[in-house]
């Protein structure tokens, strides 16, 4: 059974290929996610990291292991934002925020208020008639921030969400979204290959190969967090040891 | 040079070549552009043209609304469902057969007139707009799939908001070449099993030795086509108005 304060408890999970030779993307990795945690995955290309979310997001189904949700949660699902940017293209962004909304069939004044809360949370409210293909990566990236932020999930699967990004656009969203997912009391797990954004943004990193995790590493840092925090000793510390443990 | 310029100047030059070619052989041959010109006018002046044109016009909207539709709710159905693999190879094989054989089966079936017209114009609309259709359902990224899926949409909600946006570029792409031939079709049609229309009218002229109708008909065909091929346009930007914005970066 999860811990009190777990909100998600990943137990012995394992996935293989449904092909002819079945293999391996991974086995045994277990971990807990805890209520307003913010959970760094570390591990190299083909790892199994981005599967391992797809099966988390109910989109693949696992060979063994469990996934359990605690039961106080509203719902019992992770809001997924992909690695590639997954806008559709005939939606505004409003359109594309919306789609977060549309399976809960709500009052359409109560659904445009909430939507527009949303945006200027996400500082969107001035770009809601764009299309995708009129925004910047960030902003892009942002919009699908939002719509998983909309969806109501209390956990948000972040699958290398700046990966795309330039310098700028990264740091901006980072702070934001950090900030964003304190205020708002979400619980996330992210996937990323920077060591640095691993630390910046988690509470907990844990390092993962094919067979599980086997490392994990806690991340004291003070909960306000922005860009200058990444030339403090204490994280120039935190990544070193990081560095050290990775294989 | 302007661009208009360019087209005015190889306007004069093909109606120059016209009228001398027409000049140097007989007028039953090739009527000279000036007399086309002027036998045009009459037929608009008359009204007699746009009883015919009007009943093409009809012929190929009906059949290609038909076609259209039918091709887009197959093209749909097979490339959604596991059905697919059992409907698709009996379509591959009646796709390579021209639409105008179908004519002795169509004038067999309901006659001369204008339900065997119509029923060659769906055959002709039908499958452009069903391979580009199922075309367009099996390029869906499996990225829209994974984000319906983790955002709970229902089946109907994944259609409307997803499968359906995607897959229309892909219809038109279809309806375009669809119009194209329905048009085509509807002429040959008409040439042999009709009573009225463009193509009646090519094949009464021929027949009677009438070729400055003929020709004048034949460019009545072709400003129609334009016409109705440019509506489509319109119809087009209207529907994926996202495809026509421009890119901010």
């Amino acid at each position: 059974m999860p811990g009190k304060s777990n909100y998600l408890t990943v137990n012995g999970l394992g996935y293989s290929h449904k092909d002819a030779e079945k293999n391996n993307v991974f086995e045994n990795i277990s971990f807990e996610l805890n209520k307003n945690e913010i959970v760094s995955i570390l591990g190299k290309n083909g790892c199994g990291k981005t599967t391992l979310f797809n099966v988390i997001a109910g989109l693949l189904k696992q060979d063994v292991g469990e996934i359990i949700y605690s039961a106080d949660l509203k719902n019992n699902f992770c809001a997924f934002v992909f690695q590639e940017y997954s806008l559709l293209d005939w939606k505004t962004v409003f359109g594309n925020v919306a789609l977060g909304l549309v399976s809960k069939k709500l009052d359409k004044e109560i659904m445009r208020t909430q939507i527009n809360e949303n945006l200027r949370l996400f500082d969107l409210l001035s770009l809601k008639d764009r299309l995708p293909m009129q925004l910047s990566g960030g902003q892009k990236q942002r919009v699908a921030v939002a719509r998983a932020f909309i969806s109501g999930s209390e956990i948000l699967l972040l699958d290398e969400p700046f990966s795309a990004l330039d310098y700028y656009a990264k740091n901006k969203l980072e702070d934001d979204l950090y900030k964003i997912i304190c205020d708002e009391k979400k619980s996330a797990i992210l996937i990323t290959h920077s060591i640095d954004d691993a630390v910046f943004f988690s509470d907990r990193i844990l390092l993962m190969t094919s067979q599980g995790i086997y490392h994990e590493i806690d991340v004291k840092l003070p909960k306000l967090r922005t860009q200058n925090l990444k030339t403090s000793k204490k994280f120039l510390e935190i990544k070193k040891e990081v560095f050290k443990k990775m294989i | 040079m302007h661009k208009a310029i360019k087209m005015i100047i190889s306007i004069f030059l093909f109606l120059f070549l016209w009228q001398l070619i027409s000049f140097l052989s007989h007028s039953l041959f090739l009527p000279g552009p000036i007399e086309i010109i002027y036998l045009c006018f009459k037929l608009i002046i008359t009204g007699e043209i746009f009883e015919h044109i009007f009943l093409s016009v009809k012929r190929v909207v009906f059949g290609f609304l038909c076609g259209l539709i039918i091709g887009f709710v197959v093209g749909v159905i097979v490339g959604l469902s596991k059905l697919g693999d059992y409907i698709n190879p009996i379509l591959e094989l009646f796709r390579p057969i021209p639409p105008i054989a179908w004519i002795p089966l169509a004038i067999l079936w309901f006659g001369i007139g204008d339900s065997s017209s119509v029923f060659i114009i769906f055959i002709a609309a039908f499958f452009p707009v069903f391979t580009n259709t199922f075309f367009g359902v099996k390029s869906l990224p499996k990225i829209y799939s994974c984000v319906s899926k983790n955002l709970s949409l229902t089946k109907m909600q994944r259609f409307y908001h997803v499968i359906l946006p995607f897959v229309l570029p892909y219809t038109f792409v279809g309806s375009r070449v669809s119009l194209g031939l329905s048009w085509m079709v509807v002429i040959a049609a008409e040439m042999i099993s009709a009573n009225f229309g463009l193509g009646y009218l090519i094949e009464v002229n021929r027949s009677l030795m009438n070729t400055d109708l003929v020709i004048a008909t034949m460019l009545f065909i072709g400003l129609v086509g334009f016409l109705l091929s440019k509506i489509l346009s319109l119809i087009e930007k209207k529907v994926i108005y996202w495809r026509s914005v421009s890119h901010a970066w």
